[in-house]
């Protein structure tokens, strides 16, 4: 009784909620797909601890997502990383013959080729809008190591759209915009 | 309007999350994937304390293996944890079905040519279904969509080199499987075209009602697999592979009546999901929809 009014109360809540932790996990895994097993892996947490979570669950959620993506969660599932990155290359093939290249679109397919924790913290601070110490003490690391991750990973991304990784063309208009200034 | 890379990177954000939609059953599925999880942890404390109780029977029996209460109690350890498997699965995503050369199969597009040899694959409403001749070569391509209600079908012919495209009303899925009969209700095997083959309710029924025993361990794949043989006098014969981790469904290889049959659970690789979409051979002419004119019902696909 106890047990399935936890999940009755926690299916209530994600038809609330859902879509929006949803988004951020896809973001944090780079597809719908790993995103919804993140999503499954903070809920299942949830429901392993849900007699120590006072009131609303989301921040728990949030804060157990962040955490899993930043650790590497599931790393030894190698073929999941490969199977994005194989994703991103044939999407890659197929835009390379549409010409109609969006160069925001392929900016966020770079995301999943950054470390872990670099992807995390720019989801954190480039979608949530949070800053460098609520990141800090969401990840429970310094404000410095958090900067640091943001500036190397928007480097890493500069990098990878100046080589064309993701779409030739698109990333290289990306890059020579940037230079510009003109978008 | 100048932006920089932080600017692209949040407004690319917010396109791609645009088109993720609400997540459906996550609560139940978590609910369940916990639920296997402590099961697990429970059976290998279990199993632990089995393998002594085991040593120890050994030890009093002066070496001989106490027989079919050990054999039948694992079967039923194995049996009891396919089934929690299934349970919380939702990865079971490509599913290939192969039938052998041993009775041609009818074509469903050219009366009288049989086939040698079937595929078809399976995910979340598309089927493709390809006709093969003894040499190999296609016959026919089917792909069926069911998006809510409605099924896009697209027929390839590659005797005449044509194809064709219409919609109709999504069959009524095939009932589910209940029984203890291997072959009752046709089997998973004989899906209605466009339809889904229901195994896991299935090999749940089958297992539950003891049609399959264990038969020892062996790998496919490189994966470590446990085996389960259906037991009794059915036409139909069946052996069951199952991951010695997981222990969801990797294979079933098996016969039944005038037909051979390999079935293998994959992974939803961009290789495999390409197998499920039509590919239109160039130069192929496409035929006017022979149902043009009736009440066809409209959905976007």
């Amino acid at each position: 009784m106890g047990h399935d009014q936890g999940v009755e109360d926690l299916d209530r809540f994600l038809a609330v909620r859902g879509r929006d932790l949803l988004r951020v996990a896809s973001l944090l895994t780079g597809s719908q797909e790993s995103g919804e097993d993140l999503l499954q892996a903070a809920l299942e947490r949830l429901l392993r601890r849900r007699g120590h979570i006072d009131g609303d669950p989301e921040g728990y959620l949030r804060r157990t997502m962040y955490n899993l993506a930043a650790d590497g969660w599931r790393r030894q599932a190698v073929w999941r990383s490969k199977l994005v990155l194989l994703r991103v290359r044939d999407a890659a093939a197929v835009r390379d013959d549409t010409a109609q290249v969006d160069q925001r679109d392929a900016l966020v397919r770079l995301l999943v080729q950054l470390p872990p924790r670099q992807r995390a913290v720019l989801v954190l601070r480039y979608w949530e809008q949070r800053t460098e110490s609520e990141i800090a003490a969401l990840l429970g690391c310094s404000e410095a190591a958090v900067k640091a991750a943001a500036v190397r990973g928007l480097r890493r991304l500069r990098e990878l759209a100046g080589r064309g990784q993701a779409g030739g063309r698109g990333c290289h208009q990306l890059v020579a915009t940037e230079r510009s200034g003109k978008v | 309007m100048s932006l920089g890379i932080e600017d692209l990177l949040t407004e690319g954000m917010e396109r791609f999350a645009e088109q993720i939609p609400a997540p459906s059953g996550l609560a139940r599925r978590a609910a369940r994937a916990r639920r296997q999880r402590r099961l697990r942890s429970r059976a290998v404390a279990a199993a632990g304390t089995a393998a002594l109780a085991a040593a120890a029977v050994l030890a009093a029996t002066g070496g001989q293996a106490p027989g079919t209460a050990g054999h039948a109690l694992t079967t039923a350890f194995v049996i009891k944890n396919v089934d929690q498997a299934l349970a919380g699965s939702h990865k079971i995503a490509v599913i290939s079905f192969r039938a052998g050369p041993l009775t041609p199969l009818p074509d469903p597009v050219h009366p009288g040519i049989r086939g040698a040899r079937v595929v078809t694959w399976f995910y979340r409403g598309a089927t493709n279904n390809w006709v093969f001749d003894p040499d190999g070569m296609p016959y026919t391509e089917e792909q069926f969509l069911t998006v809510g209600g409605v099924q896009r079908v697209i027929t390839v012919d590659y005797l005449k080199k044509t194809w064709i495209q219409h919609t109709q009303t999504a069959m009524e899925p095939a009932g589910k499987q209940n029984g203890c009969d291997l072959n009752s209700l046709g089997g998973p095997w004989y899906v209605p075209p466009g339809d889904s083959p229901d195994w896991p309710s299935f090999i749940r029924s089958t297992l539950r009602c003891g049609r399959f025993a264990l038969a020892g361990h062996a790998r496919v794949d490189g994966v470590s697999v446990i085996r389960l043989i259906s037991t009794g006098r059915d036409p139909v014969s069946l052996t069951l592979f199952v991951s010695s981790s997981t222990y969801l469904p990797i294979e079933v290889n098996g016969l039944i009546p005038g037909a051979s049959l390999r079935w293998r659970w994959l992974a939803p690789s961009p290789a495999n999901l390409a197998k499920l979409s039509a590919v239109i051979p160039h130069g192929f002419r496409q035929l006017p929809d022979p149902f043009r004119g009736e009440e066809t019902p409209q959905v976007e696909f």
